[in-house]
């Protein structure tokens, strides 16, 4: 029953991880709600100011802008590319050659860092050196249209471009989850809806969804609080856009750490911790009640 | 059957998101740590350069230039010639940027190994102030003569009549523009415009012309918006200009900001290419690739400008920034100055570091870093020194830069600007700036410019020394 021989060993294999939680985690947490009650200036001037910058941010119209967005980022990159990445599954799923080109092709982009993700697509779309930036505005300018997609003075380019690259990076990942889901449905429930003449999108929605649920939940929060997060790269590659369009919350963190605000940063974040654990919780609360897990 | 597998593997999975998410959080703003993955900002501590000994007898200090890249040979050539005369090497870490310096510099001095002497972007004299990290070089050098530098080269340092930093380099807005264009377009090569109005006219002339798509470009960077107040002799905030204490209020809404934005926004639009804010690069490149036949930027590129609109074929001019009218107050210097960082330190050392700012600042190497990049000398023997060599009769172009400098007036608007919030104040402008080219009125982009600045001003505070 017992898996360690004695306590000692058991104690002795832990202590790295205890260690590692300890200096990379609780350690940082404790300093960033200490830091978040001090106006610091570089560094070594600290001045105490109590929950001041809580109340500082429940009142700025700048730090709600952030907020807002965030969640509107969040929701565009997850529903967008958990749809895209479900429809891509269900093709690779039913295409009977070439499946495994199929699905490298679907999911490489997982392999790519996000910063280089960032770096290629501004590389490919800058509207004044990019490549399909160029390739956009002569196709547009043959059928007539004077289109450049300038996302350094358009805030709506500027939106579409980083949401675009991120759920380009986001799909791969969504892609090697649903497909495996999708490959342990087993055979005979597609052969009996298909003898019922079920078409494509009733399969989607009616057969597969509700089979793969438990995949599709956990998607669901794994890219919601990476929505939060991993997109940084990208937004940092167009400066927030135009006007700070885009200044999401975790960009707006960094630059406040980056003006040296630490105090203000550190409250920010502390900020972006609380919603991320209520997303988390409540999308763990809501999925137990609508996922799918077979049996009873 | 989907089996009871899925919701183990599930659980799990969330679990691992939500740990995701908290290092995600710890890691963004714990005590001194660098911005996550991507991010450039964190690179502190670039280069292990903290060594001190006195090994051989020899001393060490070390110095972080903000940058590397094409001034790295510079930077190089002027140490070697300084170790050459003194028994002390100088170990040199050249950061990315002039954000990037601020922040290695400081992670480092907060962590306990900072340089002996850090190389910072002039909006950062404030908050390099009141970090505490550095020494006033009024402390070190009390017999040092600020009468050797030219006025707007130590106008940033002196704060609240303390001197914190020594000039090292100092540059101005340029104004360098297609000569073949020019010509194309029936203008008078020689003559560059220098008026609001005639940039205005040259610019309506070569779209009208059909040389080039738009007339002029330039980046949104405040710098402009810096200097066109200082040469309308407007302040940028109070306090003259937080020079003689803590500012409580911009003037970003006054009669001189109008006049410029009103030009810029309404009377240039359609004459002006816009290359998204804070976009150096951009705005080169339009110049470069023809799509506009003038184009400003800071003349600490002059050197490497030139080449690279040569290498296109341009036949490049340089003129003077244009402003509202011939009645010039001083454009706002740009550029960096060094610092030293408050340690304890040997008297060789200190005595090392002493030597080396007076040999980096001074006439011969100060002429050097001019003739290579265009920052112009902080020193005023350099200046006769480059006028005896004959310098500015076989570069013409340099010439014109220097005009320029000679007519700045040593006035409040002119010295520099003392804002602890500067950095941000910075941003403020540019994307203020980015909604008026968005369609936002200029009045009301100005006054929300204003009172954003002027809320950032009320949550700082000055450290008193």
């Amino acid at each position: 029953m017992d898996v360690y021989q004695n306590r000692l060993q058991g104690a002795v294999l832990l202590l790295p991880t205890v260690v590692v939680c300890l200096a990379f985690f609780y350690w940082p947490a404790w300093e960033t709600i200490r830091l978040s009650r001090v106006r610091t200036i570089g560094g070594i001037q600290k001045i105490p100011v109590g929950w001041e910058h809580f109340t500082t941010l429940a009142t700025s119209g700048a730090f709600q802008y952030s907020v807002a967005m965030s969640f509107v980022f969040a929701f565009i990159v997850v529903a967008g590319s958990m749809l895209i990445a479900l429809y891509l599954s269900y093709l690779i799923n039913e295409v009977s050659a070439g499946q495994s080109i199929y699905l490298v092709a679907a999911i490489f982009t997982y392999a790519l860092s996000f910063a280089v993700t960032a770096n290629i697509m501004d590389v490919l779309f800058n509207p004044t050196v990019g490549l399909f930036a160029e390739v956009l505005t002569i196709a547009t300018g043959a059928v007539g249209v004077d289109f450049a997609f300038d996302y350094t003075t358009n805030p709506l380019w500027a939106w579409i471009f980083a949401t675009g690259s991120t759920m380009w990076k986001m799909v791969g990942y969504n892609v090697i989850f649903m497909v495996a889901a999708l490959s342990g449905i087993p055979e005979s429930i597609n052969e009996t809806a298909r003898l019922d003449g079920v078409g494509s999108l009733q399969m989607i929605v009616r057969v597969y969804v509700p089979m793969i649920s438990p995949t599709l939940a956990f998607l669901a929060i794994v890219n919601t609080v990476n929505a939060f997060f991993l997109p940084f790269p990208v937004v940092q590659e167009i400066s927030g856009g135009p006007s700070n369009t885009l200044n999401i919350m975790i960009y707006d963190i960094w630059q406040s750490y980056n003006n040296s605000v630490i105090g203000l940063a550190s409250a920010k974040s502390l900020v972006l911790f609380a919603i991320i654990g209520l997303l988390t919780a409540f999308q763990l609360l809501l999925s137990d009640r609508f996922a799918h897990y077979g049996g009873t | 059957m989907v089996s009871d597998t899925y919701r183990r593997e599930f659980l799990k999975g969330a679990g691992a998101a939500t740990a995701v998410a908290l290092a995600g959080c710890s890691g963004e703003s714990g005590a001194g740590g660098g911005a996550d993955g991507g991010g450039d900002g964190g690179t502190e501590t670039t280069g292990g350069a903290t060594a001190g000994g006195t090994a051989s007898g020899t001393t060490t200090i070390t110095f972080w230039p903000a940058w590397g890249g094409y001034y790295e040979e510079t930077f190089n050539e002027m140490i070697s010639r300084f170790e050459s005369d003194h028994d002390i090497t100088v170990e040199m870490s050249p950061q990315g940027s002039y954000t990037e310096a601020q922040q290695a510099t400081f992670s480092a001095a907060k962590a306990g190994n900072a340089p002996d002497i850090a190389h910072l972007g002039k909006n950062s004299t404030i908050i390099a102030r009141d970090t505490g990290y550095f020494e006033p070089i009024g402390d070190i050098m009390p017999d040092l003569d600020t009468s050797q530098y030219i006025g707007p080269a130590i106008g940033w340092s002196e704060v609240e009549d303390k001197l914190w930093s020594l000039p090292f380099n100092n540059s101005q807005i340029l104004l360098y523009y297609n000569k073949n264009h020019f010509r194309d377009a029936g203008l008078d090569p020689e003559s560059p415009p220098q008026t609001f109005q005639e940039v205005k006219e040259y610019s309506q002339t070569i779209v009208d012309e059909g040389v080039a798509e738009k007339g002029i470009t330039w980046p949104n960077v405040a710098w402009w918006t810096m200097s066109w107040l200082s040469e309308q002799r407007q302040l940028l905030c109070d306090k003259k200009n937080g020079v003689a204490g803590e500012p409580t209020e911009t003037y970003l809404a006054s009669d001189a900001a109008e006049a410029m934005f009103d030009w810029w926004i309404n009377d240039m639009s359609d004459l002006y290419h816009y290359p998204g804010k804070d976009d150096w690069g951009a705005s080169e490149t339009a110049f470069k690739e023809g799509v506009a036949s003038m184009h400003m930027n800071s003349s600490g590129g002059l050197a490497y400008l030139l080449s690279g609109f040569r290498d296109k074929g341009i036949d490049v001019g340089v003129g003077r920034l244009p402003t509202p009218s011939t009645d010039h107050g001083g454009h706002s210097t740009g550029g960096a100055a060094v610092w030293v960082t408050d340690k304890d330190r040997s008297d060789a050392k200190q005595a090392a570091i002493r030597k080396f700012l007076q040999r980096m600042t001074g006439p011969e190497l100060q002429a050097l870093y001019f003739k290579n990049t265009g920052y112009f000398p902080s020193h005023k023997e350099s200046i006769t020194q480059l006028e005896e060599e004959g310098f500015f009769g076989d570069n013409p172009l340099y010439d014109t830069a220097f005009d320029q400098l000679q007519q700045w007036e040593q006035a409040p608007a002119t010295q520099g600007i003392f804002m602890g919030t500067l950095p941000r104040t910075t941003d403020i402008i540019i994307n203020q700036t980015d909604r008026m080219w968005q369609g936002k009125d200029v009045n009301t982009a100005l006054n929300d410019m204003k009172s954003k600045a002027d809320d950032l001003l009320e949550s700082y505070e000055r450290v008193s020394y």
